[in-house]
């Protein structure tokens, strides 16, 4: 049995792709209307872009209206600065009205069923387009390849805490964005001023954390309250605190030199916060670890040293070379491996 | 009654209703148009749950061709009821000719449409002559040569018979079924005329874009 040729699917593709006809026959407008209003409100996302940065809002169509102001980006500027909004307008792009309402599809839904309506719902450049609570198309009208927002992966509850420091440790220690950590990269020598080494990573993790934690309440650092200690970071959430020791291992500019029983001093410190504070359900180590590679071999501690209710240190190792840097020392050691190092490569033979 | 003559009788009806159709737009369908409006008849039957006729179209020299039709029309110009214009007879021996309702046909065909059993294929017809005419009348055969039962049937040659609303995956009725699976599941939003809509869409831009239309395509 023959099926659709390839080009017959691609063709069948491309018109499957107009959301016109099918919005035309349920609004009982003519397809130019649909489609012009359609066109409007993509010139109208695509110039907004760059202004309202990724904004959520929604643009709904209301035949019946007639608006007197044609809709520009400094409308939707000014309607999405506070609150999530709908913009409706008119067939001919102008704004007939502009309330609060939810940039979400299932509200969306909800309200184009109850009104037979039309809603563009907008994120970023990527749209929805639903019919009297259906959808019936989404694209994005800068570039139709492209897939819906995937939003940003770093957002992790409390208890991945292990995870929330690796982002960290990838997107902010490892491109030194934010920090600055070395005062000698190439002997691998740490700041000691105007703050103090531990202060550094602390404060750029305590800063990630705010950020991505899904589920705290409030997060802090060093605070200290009656009968508490001054912990490094306390998480708070709505089924108890975590709490994170920060350390550091290597040499600072000040001459000061921590080994791996930084690690032992963490988690001593950990089980101590534990014990006092019963309002603590857990907690880690993070070690930043700036000694030289030679050195780098890393003890865990047995489990007995740790608190029952304290997580496996994370331990996180500062790079100082560039990956060219990375692969010329990497080669070298290979080669010292394969004993082929200042032996000259075998000559070829020359030909007869 | 023979076989035939019931495929003549048929095709009267679907002469009738195919003529019809086109007095809004005041157009007279020549001989292959009438062939292609009706093919085009017959392959969108199928979401209106009607079924075309047992022995239909086959591949021919200029696209699907139905010698009943040709019958039928003759027969219905014969009686009255069809009016034949500008007849003439071409260099390479072949008739070309215009066909359309004469006022008689035109009561005739009113009677027909108003009749409860063939008010679905008449709104058929209709549909056929709405959507060719917003692409276009001049549009009808490459229309036609972009429907999938055909142009997967022509590299098999002269003479095989079409069934476009058999639901084997190159024809029709396949086509259509993908274009109602695709479309919103809501019964307000995914109607038969929306179905229609976008199956003329699709011929038209298929035959648009760049596909191999038999040579020597004609409109007599």
């Amino acid at each position: 049995m023959n099926s659709l040729l390839p080009d017959q699917v691609r063709v069948l593709s491309e018109v499957l792709q107009s959301d016109e006809i099918v919005i035309a026959a349920r609004l009982q407008l003519t397809r130019d209307e649909v489609k012009t209003w359609i066109d409007r409100c993509e010139s109208l996302i695509k110039a907004s872009t760059g202004t309202l940065l990724g904004k959520h809002y929604t643009l709904s169509l209301d035949k019946s209206a007639k608006g007197s102001k044609k809709c520009a980006v400094s409308h939707l500027l000014a309607a999405t600065s506070t609150q999530p909004s709908v913009v409706s307008l008119d067939l001919r792009g102008n704004v007939v009205a502009t309330g609060p309402g939810l940039p979400t599809l299932s509200a969306a839904l909800a309200r184009t069923k109850q009104g037979s309506s039309l809603e563009l719902l907008i994120h970023g450049t990527y749209i929805y387009v639903v019919l009297a609570g259906d959808l019936i198309g989404e694209r994005d009208v800068s570039d139709q390849t492209k897939l819906p927002p995937a939003g940003i992966s770093y957002y992790r509850p409390t208890r991945q805490m292990r995870q929330l420091i690796r982002d960290h440790a990838g997107q902010e220690i490892a491109r030194e964005t934010g920090l600055k950590f070395w005062a000698d990269k190439q002997k691998r020598v740490l700041v000691a001023k105007p703050e103090n080494t531990e202060r550094i990573f602390q404060r750029s993790l305590l800063t990630w954390l705010r950020h991505y934690v899904v589920d705290k309440l409030r997060i802090y650092s060093e605070t200290r309250g009656f009968g508490q200690d001054a912990t490094d970071i306390t998480v708070m959430t709505g089924y108890g605190d975590y709490v994170v020791e920060v350390k550091w291992m290597g040499e600072n500019e000040n001459g000061t030199t921590y080994d791996g029983t930084q690690i032992l001093v963490g988690i001593k410190q950990i089980g101590k916060y534990l014990d006092n504070d019963e309002r603590l359900v857990s907690g880690t180590v993070v070690v930043y670890d700036a000694r030289p590679a030679s050195d780098a071999a890393v003890d865990m501690p047995n489990r007995n040293c740790m608190h029952v209710r304290c997580e496996a240190p994370e331990v996180v190792w500062l790079e100082s070379e560039t990956p060219s840097q990375l692969a010329v020392s990497e080669a070298k050691s290979t080669s010292k491996q394969l004993g082929t190092v200042g032996k000259p490569l075998r000559k070829r033979k020359a030909k007869r | 009654m023979s076989s035939e003559t019931t495929a003549v009788l048929v095709r009267m009806r679907d002469v009738g209703l195919a003529l019809g159709a086109a007095v809004p737009y005041e157009r007279s369908l020549s001989r292959i148009q009438l062939q292609k409006f009706i093919y085009l008849m017959d392959s969108l039957a199928i979401i209106y749950n009607l079924l075309p006729p047992s022995v239909g179209h086959y591949t021919f020299l200029h696209g699907p061709y139905d010698p009943s039709i040709q019958s039928a029309v003759d027969s219905l110009a014969f009686r009255g009821l069809a009016r034949i214009t500008s007849l003439v007879r071409r260099a390479n021996g072949n008739i070309a000719s215009g066909y359309s309702l004469s006022i008689s046909g035109e009561r005739w065909a009113l009677v027909v449409r108003s009749h409860p059993v063939l008010s679905e294929r008449s709104f058929v017809a209709e549909t056929v002559a709405l959507h060719v005419n917003r692409i276009g009348w001049d549009r009808l055969v490459p229309l036609v040569y972009a429907e999938p039962t055909f142009l997967n049937s022509r590299p098999e040659g002269y003479g095989k018979r079409l069934k476009p609303q058999r639901v084997s995956l190159s024809s029709s009725a396949y086509l259509l079924k993908l274009i109602r699976q695709a479309l919103p599941t809501s019964p307000e939003l995914s109607t038969r005329s929306v179905v229609a809509e976008y199956y003329f869409d699709y011929l038209d831009r298929y035959s648009r874009a760049g596909h191999p239309t038999a040579p020597g395509v004609a409109n007599e």
